[in-house]
């Protein structure tokens, strides 16, 4: 009787732990729905499904942008660069198309671009010494620079066949999407099912453990930061491709965009915590916040308020149920 | 070793693509004093020399203007010195120096920045050589100015689409940073000779695109969602104006709307010769340069810099009709 009843209790706690644990892992899936909730209900065409498409869309970009960033914040690092970098691959990429005719060279000639970069600031961080913070902002002048002097500071247009990375359909879905959707899931299996994102998580975790346990850090950084740039130099071309021209200075702030979608999805700046859905979450909450408020026409002062008001708020609920006593 | 290698390999690339920027520079500089002395114009007028300091050689257009400045001088058998201010104000400050003292007869300056460039005009005025600055203000007098006014990019966008619109039209506006006083004197222009001139014309929306074409993009395909039905798009530059017009094509609503820019850039160009972008108001760098020079020969004459006035190019509206006369 007694043992039933002591089963029973552990029943019963156990559900309510799971429900706990549930709310711990998802509350910003929780405030990602209420959101969706509010902003339906302050304005009707939030809901259309072709306003859905466009949030998706219009984050694509930065959604890869923030993959590359998780894997480096998880291990402990960040990358400034990204916004330049994304700008230099995807110029150099549509030099390549414009000369080439080729959307084949182009992209590799973006992605290669890309992680080269990002390789070189894993370079520079591990073989120097140096601070990732300290390497990227110089790669970003670096890169900045290249693409000013390449492109002489006007657009690269005519980019003909190349535009459909960014622009075109694979049935009712915009290929960007399918492009998002393929790097969250290469970068979820890379980080929970291989040795490698073991890795990311350990260095993020504890650097000098990792360090003892035998683990080639050195090497493992650098193979974070070309990843990483391998996945800039990916969205540089796919960006350049949605606009249909090589802009010199769309990349200016987009690091920024996509840390502010890595951190808003639970990634921390502590290192070791942090998944690549949240990420995609975090990316999705501040496109709809950017989405209704235009929709509503809040005048851009008072967006920039609100939006920074948001993200503030959506991450300490995220803490705040994280830490609550289970 | 093999690491090491690549590593140096890579800032070898980096290094050599910044010198060859820099190469470029003094190629242009000395090419520019071999044409002086080969010019058979100037044999019978006094020599004068133009130092010109760009505000950044980064920036097309600034690279547009030296160009077309160096073409007209020549033309005039003057001699041109380039100098290129990369953005910072104390190096295009010590350049300048550097010209007071080479004995320039004209000093023209895309003067970086509004108060720091004040020493640079002060230092010319003591040693009684002629500022003029180009495209910018300083916060000081004893210059002469040369330059358009944003006011009036403005207004040439109002009178087009004041012309244009039908009754009752329905506008969208989408402009630069709001904390830029570019902002500020185009949207003033704007107003003033569409929204006060038409007061049938309602502006549905105003909201930043940043000026950046992705801004515009995204920015435009928001609105489609919210207002079924409107005239036309207003933007505070060309790249923006370009994002609306790519984000209305690929949901098939370009035809019907009106969308205007900024800039006469050549992507801009193009797009008006495509029969997309509208109007862009253009920014006459040819005709600035050519100002500096008429400036040049008033001082060569022995006019009195303190009697020549500013001098503002107006800006024009460029549409598929006349775009060819400006590409």
């Amino acid at each position: 009787m007694s043992a039933t009843v002591t089963a029973e209790k552990e029943a019963g706690r156990d559900r309510r732990t799971d429900w706990k644990l549930l709310y711990r892992k998802y509350g910003i899936v929780l405030i990602f729905f209420a959101i969706i909730i509010i902003s339906a209900l302050l304005n009707s065409n939030f809901l259309e499904p072709q306003n859905l498409m466009n949030i998706v869309r219009q984050n694509a970009v930065i959604a890869i942008l923030a993959c590359a960033q998780t894997i480096l914040i998880v291990s402990g690092m960040i990358d400034l660069s990204a916004g330049f970098v994304l700008a230099l691959a995807g110029c150099l990429a549509c030099g390549v198309m414009v000369n080439t005719g080729s959307v084949s060279a182009a992209l590799f000639t973006g992605i290669a671009v890309g992680g080269l970069c990002g390789w070189l600031n894993g370079f520079l961080i591990t073989r120097f010494s140096l601070q990732p913070f300290i390497a990227t902002l110089a790669m970003a002048n670096v890169a900045n620079g290249i693409t000013q002097v390449y492109t002489g500071g006007s657009a690269i247009s005519g980019i003909k066949e190349l535009k459909y990375v960014g622009q075109g359909m694979v049935g009712p879905i915009p290929l960007p999407i399918i492009i998002m959707l393929f790097i969250v899931l290469l970068t979820w299996f890379i980080m929970k099912h291989t040795k490698f994102g073991l890795y990311i998580y350990a260095i993020g975790g504890n650097e000098k453990a990792t360090i003892a346990s035998g683990v080639h850090v050195n090497r493992t950084k650098r193979l974070i930061f070309l990843l990483s740039g391998l996945f800039v130099g990916l969205a540089g071309v796919v960006l350049m491709a949605r606009l249909n021209s090589g802009q010199p200075s769309v990349g200016v702030g987009k690091e920024f965009d996509a840390i502010t979608a890595a951190v808003v999805g639970g990634t921390s700046f502590n290192g070791g915590i942090g998944n690549v859905f949240g990420t995609l979450v975090g990316a999705l909450i501040v496109g709809m916040i950017n989405n209704i408020l235009n929709l509503m026409n809040v005048s851009t002062q008072y967006q920039l308020i609100i939006k920074g008001l948001l993200i503030a708020g959506a991450v300490i609920i995220d803490i705040r149920t994280k830490s609550a006593k289970s | 070793m093999k690491k090491r290698f690549l590593s140096i390999l890579a800032f070898v690339l980096v290094l050599s693509a910044l010198t060859a920027c820099s190469g470029n520079n003094d190629k242009a500089g000395s090419e520019a004093s071999g044409a002086n002395g080969a010019s058979p114009a100037a044999a019978d007028k006094k020599p004068f020399t133009i130092a010109f300091d760009n505000a950044n050689d980064v920036y097309a257009y600034c690279v547009k203007v030296r160009e077309y400045l160096k073409q007209a001088a020549e033309a005039e058998g003057m001699k041109v010195l380039v100098a290129n201010g990369a953005g910072d104000v104390k190096t295009q400050n010590d350049q300048i120096d550097n010209f007071i003292v080479q004995k320039a007869d004209l000093i023209a300056s895309i003067s970086i920045d509004l108060d720091g460039s004040v020493p640079a005009v002060e230092n010319a005025k003591a040693a009684n050589i002629p500022y003029l600055s180009l495209l910018t203000h300083v916060n000081t007098d004893g210059y002469i100015y040369v330059g358009s006014e944003n006011k009036q990019a403005g207004e040439v966008q109002g009178e087009y689409l004041a012309k244009v619109l039908p009754q009752n039209a329905k506008v969208l506006y989408m402009t630069g940073q709001t904390n830029d006083q570019q902002y500020v004197d185009r949207k003033a222009g704007l107003t003033e000779k569409l929204l006060k001139a038409r007061p049938d014309v309602k502006l549905l929306a105003e909201q930043s695109s940043d000026n950046q074409k992705d801004k515009g993009m995204s920015l435009t395909e928001d609105w489609m969602q919210q207002y079924p039905q409107f005239d036309a798009i207003i933007s505070q530059n060309d790249d923006a104006a370009l994002g609306a017009v790519e984000a209305l094509k690929a949901a098939n609503r370009l035809k019907g709307v009106v969308v205007v820019g900024i800039d006469g850039s050549d992507e801009a160009l193009k797009s008006i010769e495509a029969g997309e972008l509208t109007m862009t108001v253009f920014q006459d760098a040819k005709s600035q340069a050519q100002a500096v020079v008429d400036v040049a020969k008033k001082l060569r004459d022995g006019e009195d810099p303190k009697s020549i006035t500013d001098i503002l190019i107006p800006f024009k509206a460029v549409t598929k009709e006349n775009v060819s006369e400006v590409k």
